[in-house]
């Protein structure tokens, strides 16, 4: 079984980020969540934090997001539909 | 040829200037269709995700309650929002627009009926008739502005809960493509349930929770869609009348350029009769 998943996550204005990812760590309403490849079937609700994502290279990126969102995770995909999503740039 | 040189020329001069105004508001809007085209296919990549997301979760959950989804037993009352534009020279866009939505207080006048307008043309229709007119937007002139819209959502999801309106509709026009757009009907509150696949979710929190939070934002969402897609076809719509009426001034003018050409050789020919008759008369 491979160790990644597919990660789209979408705001209204764009596609933010859409490719194969190691980890993802996500604030959900009860605390951040971390996603690996072959989760279950889940929804979560995204509340205002940071998305941590490691890529298939293994680089982090983190993605700031504020606002409302939801999260599906279903047959090693996850989608992420968020009301606003920023990179966060290095040394910010 | 009844009409004089100088009646055609002025003709010639007010057609001219039309065919320029046309084909500037042409390139207009069609440099405005681009660009709403483009937030447009971004915003319905997002709301579709999120539609399928609802779908999926209310066929999973079967038993899952939310107060938006539940239809009212007792249905007296009928909000209906109509979008159109606020300014005219778009061909049949309002008028397909109000045409629908006339079908539709015909189809539902046992019910009380009010209507929410959205854009100053279907404003002025209705405001002659009988109708209640809950409340209005105007002078957005083809820009989607957040702050209108999340007033309008909040204005419906009040009038919903608190009874003020047993179901929301909204009568506006899908854009398919560029020369493609269709008014249509389309039911905003009580959420329908849709087809969608059932899984077996975790859920953090709780199922209801999540819907709680999911359904208003797919309602709002739902009418930024009603919205956007509207004024996105408004323009195409626009595009395409003015591309016509640019057309249209071509052809008349051809026409009357050639209208203009034969008087002219008429009054020549006239005027060389008189000279030669009347060296002729000289002579004689």
């Amino acid at each position: 079984m491979s160790n990644v998943f597919h990660l789209d996550i979408v705001t209204p204005a764009s596609t933010v980020y859409s490719s194969e990812v190691i980890s993802l760590v996500v604030p959900a309403e009860l605390g951040y969540m971390g996603i690996l490849a072959n989760h279950t079937a889940l929804v979560a609700h995204i509340v205002k934090g940071k998305i941590i994502i490691r890529d298939k290279d293994n680089q982090a990126k983190i993605i700031n997001t504020e606002g409302n969102g939801f999260m599906e995770v279903l047959k090693n995909k996850a989608t992420l539909i968020l009301e606003s999503a920023m990179e966060k740039k290095e040394g910010t | 040829m009844a009409q004089s040189l100088k009646t055609v020329k002025s003709r010639i001069r007010s057609i001219e200037n039309i065919r320029k105004i046309t084909r500037a508001m042409e390139m207009v809007s069609s440099s405005k269709l681009k660009a709403l085209q483009k937030e447009y296919s971004a915003f319905a990549q997002y709301y579709s995700r999120m539609e399928k997301m609802l779908n999926d979760l209310l066929a999973s959950f079967p038993s899952s309650q939310n107060i938006l989804l539940k239809p009212r037993l007792n249905k007296q009352k009928i909000i209906l929002c109509v979008v159109t534009s606020d300014t005219g020279l778009c061909g049949s866009y309002n008028n397909n627009v109000i045409r629908i939505a006339e079908e539709f207080i015909e189809k539902n006048k046992d019910y009380a009926l009010s209507l929410v307008a959205i854009g100053k043309k279907g404003l002025n229709h209705f405001k002659k008739s009988k109708l209640v007119i809950a409340d209005t937007y105007t002078e957005l002139y083809g820009h989607y502005s957040y702050e209108v819209a999340q007033k309008l959502v909040k204005f419906l999801l009040h009038a919903f809960l608190s009874g003020a309106a047993d179901e929301v509709y909204a009568a506006y026009t899908n854009f398919i493509s560029a020369s493609r757009v269709k008014p249509v009907i389309g039911k905003v509150l009580n959420v329908e349930r849709g087809d969608g696949e059932a899984q077996e979710y975790l859920s953090e929190p709780d199922i209801d929770t999540i819907l709680k939070e999911l359904v208003p934002a797919y309602v709002a969402m739902k009418m930024k869609n009603i919205i956007l897609s509207s004024f996105t076809a408004e323009n195409a719509t626009r595009v395409m009348a003015m591309h016509e009426a640019t057309d249209n001034a071509v052809e008349l003018l051809d026409d009357l350029v050639l209208v203009r050409n034969k008087i002219r050789q008429a009054d020549i020919t006239r005027e060389l009769i008189e000279v030669v008759s009347s060296a002729d008369a000289m002579k004689g």
